[in-house]
């Protein structure tokens, strides 16, 4: 599903990822863990294409296709979806009118026809439902005047719609209480489908009791220092990032 | 008002004049449009009052549905609406059209809005043509005692134009004006509005959306009048320039010593779609009653990357996104025109004039 080789990339000529490589098979739920300022954040941003990050070295491939050489449409047209760690309020614009531009804008690259207005609310309601959020939600403005837990329940209620390959969770869990952090994760876990792969990137072992993963890796000075099972979050949680420097991996 | 009075009062009242020297932008030439201008049609079961090149229109005038006497033409470039006698309610609203082209001379349009007591009238102004001539119109609104007037102004496609227009309004006790205005694709623009509150309770809410692309000059000159106790004010005002166009706004009001409990706001925002495009926004407040409560605000800015990015990243392309976030930008200000006064309208010109130049 998703391939990443020797992965290079900056900010502002500053290097940030130094070689990052993983596999990740359809179905497979990985966490990538690390210590603030690891490159967690630039992964998930490199991986959706936002302007700003520059690759230097390395290839990233989705089902064979070269995905950094895609504009961050084309990526999620290509199935990658990125559930952010802060969303974005919208003022002005409804999450129906957003979901709807954005499912046909994605229908339409991908050659599909576009839903009309009675198919689209149909299926919206239908998504809501599966993440037990109101249809209220579906009538207010993207994400403005929503709590931390109802921004990420939002974004998950996008990932439900979109239907993509790859979901890239960018710190999930930041400012999100327990009670928000089990609503969000049961969400994530609802959409969990054998040609689905997900990616969760977090700096806390918490989140990962309720996404249970498959592989843990350890991201460090912009690499890859250990791949394990979920024992290594454990682990992790235990001894601290201090004993994954690159000198003692 | 002739457009040699106009150039006269711009020499006189320099200040209000600076941002949009009127003689020196007049003066480049240009040449009219190969492409035809589509005409304007009135909703179904409105009224239509027709110009033509500044001149009543008979022909594409719909005047059967209009109480009688409310409508009259004095002399060639005049004309005279009244709603008269005590609470009559015109619920139809009524279309004005002015249509420009260049089998005639433009000639400026003179036209007397009056209210009685407890009135109401809805206008809708069309604006629309291809003459490379000034269009001029002038319009004097009276609102008597209790009387409301919903003034809606849209302009079409009329991209050679020049349009110039002055709209003074008194407001008497308890009475209501309440004034959108969509400006666009001309040329240059010059858009007057002065408003004077002149009795007890008196309200105007102004709101205006402008759209500037290419070497376009569009220009807004609001001044309201607080004249009597606890009147009400409201401006809103949004802009989008792309390419090399220039906007001004300047939104000026006054509250006079006896105007104590007035209620006024103002904002101006603005969004620069291009490194070259400028805007020019001058607020001004005259407050000469020590209890008021006025507030006045003014942004430029460009569209938020990090929304844009959000947008992108969910399968819009950048020119979609910009789009929907331009729309929701303008919307604010749309959204204060009810169904009926032209709403439709302004939401197919706005996403016409996207589709053009995002």
């Amino acid at each position: 599903m998703l391939s990443i080789k020797n992965l290079h990339a900056e900010i502002d000529g500053k290097p940030i990822l130094k070689g990052l490589d993983l596999e990740i098979k359809a179905g497979e739920v990985h966490a990538i863990m690390g210590p603030n300022g690891a490159g967690k954040s630039t992964l998930s941003y490199v991986l959706s294409g936002r302007d700003g990050y520059t690759v230097t070295e390395g290839q990233v491939l989705l089902n064979g296709q070269d995905v950094l050489s895609m504009k961050p449409e084309e990526r999620a047209a290509a199935g990658v979806f990125l559930a952010f760690q802060y969303p974005v309020e919208i003022p002005g614009v409804t999450n129906m009118n957003f979901l709807k531009t954005a499912l046909n804008s994605i229908r339409k690259a991908r050659g599909e026809s576009e839903l009309d207005a009675m198919q689209m609310l149909k299926l919206l309601r239908a998504k809501a439902k599966l993440l037990g959020m109101s249809e209220e939600m579906l009538k207010r403005a993207v994400n403005v005047g929503f709590s931390g837990g109802e921004k990420k329940r939002n974004d998950i209620l996008q990932m439900a719609v979109l239907e993509p390959k790859l979901c890239v969770l960018d710190e999930t869990d930041s400012g999100l209480d327990i009670d928000a952090l089990k609503v969000v994760a049961e969400g994530v876990n609802t959409l969990r489908a054998a040609d689905r792969s997900m990616l969760v990137i977090t700096h806390y072992q918490r989140l990962l009791d309720y996404i249970k993963p498959d592989y843990v890796h350890v991201l460090a000075y912009g690499r890859i220092q250990r791949s394990g099972g979920p024992e290594l979050a454990l682990e992790l949680e235990a001894k601290g990032y201090a004993a994954f420097a690159p000198e003692a991996a | 008002m002739t457009l040699a009075a106009l150039i006269e009062r711009s020499r006189v009242q320099k200040e209000s004049w600076r941002y949009t020297p009127l003689e020196k932008l007049l003066a480049t030439p240009i040449s009219a449009p190969d492409t035809a201008v589509q005409p304007l049609v009135g909703e179904a079961g409105h009224p239509v009052i027709a110009f033509r090149n500044g001149r009543y229109y008979a022909a594409t005038s719909r005047l059967e549905k209009l109480p009688v006497g409310m409508f009259q033409v004095e002399g060639d470039n005049a004309c005279r609406i009244t709603v008269g006698g005590r609470h009559c309610l015109v619920t139809t609203p009524v279309e004005l059209h002015f249509a420009y082209d260049n089998t005639a001379q433009a000639e400026p349009v003179q036209l007397y809005i009056e209210l009685g007591e407890s009135s109401s009238l809805t206008l809708i102004e069309h604006h629309a043509g291809s003459a490379t001539a000034p269009h001029v119109v002038e319009m004097n609104v009276t609102l008597s005692a209790q009387a409301k007037l919903r003034h809606s102004k849209l302009m079409h496609q009329q991209a050679v134009a020049v349009h110039l227009t002055r709209t003074q309004v008194s407001v008497a006790s308890g009475a209501h004006y309440h004034h959108f205005a969509l400006l666009k694709d001309a040329r240059l623009t010059r858009h007057e509005v002065d408003v004077r509150l002149q009795g007890l309770n008196a309200q105007c809410s102004l709101s205006g959306v402008m759209l500037l692309a290419g070497h376009e000059h569009g220009d807004a000159t609001w001044r309201v009048t607080h004249e009597a106790p606890q009147g009400t004010s409201n401006q809103l005002f949004k802009t989008i320039l792309t390419e090399s166009a220039r906007g001004v706004f300047q939104g000026k009001v006054i509250v006079a010593p006896d105007a104590q409990k007035t209620d006024s706001q103002q904002l101006s925002r603005a969004l620069l779609l291009s490194d070259q495009a400028e805007m020019n926004a001058k607020p001004e407040l005259q407050i000469d009653a020590d209890d008021v409560s006025c507030s006045h605000g003014s942004t430029v800015g460009d569209l938020d990357d990090n929304a844009l990015f959000y947008l992108r990243s969910r399968g819009l392309s950048d020119a979609a996104a910009r789009r929907l976030l331009l729309r929701a930008f303008a919307d604010e200000v749309v959204e204060n025109l009810h169904a009926g006064e032209g709403h439709e309208v302004a939401a197919a010109l706005l996403e016409e004039w996207f589709h053009e130049n995002v």
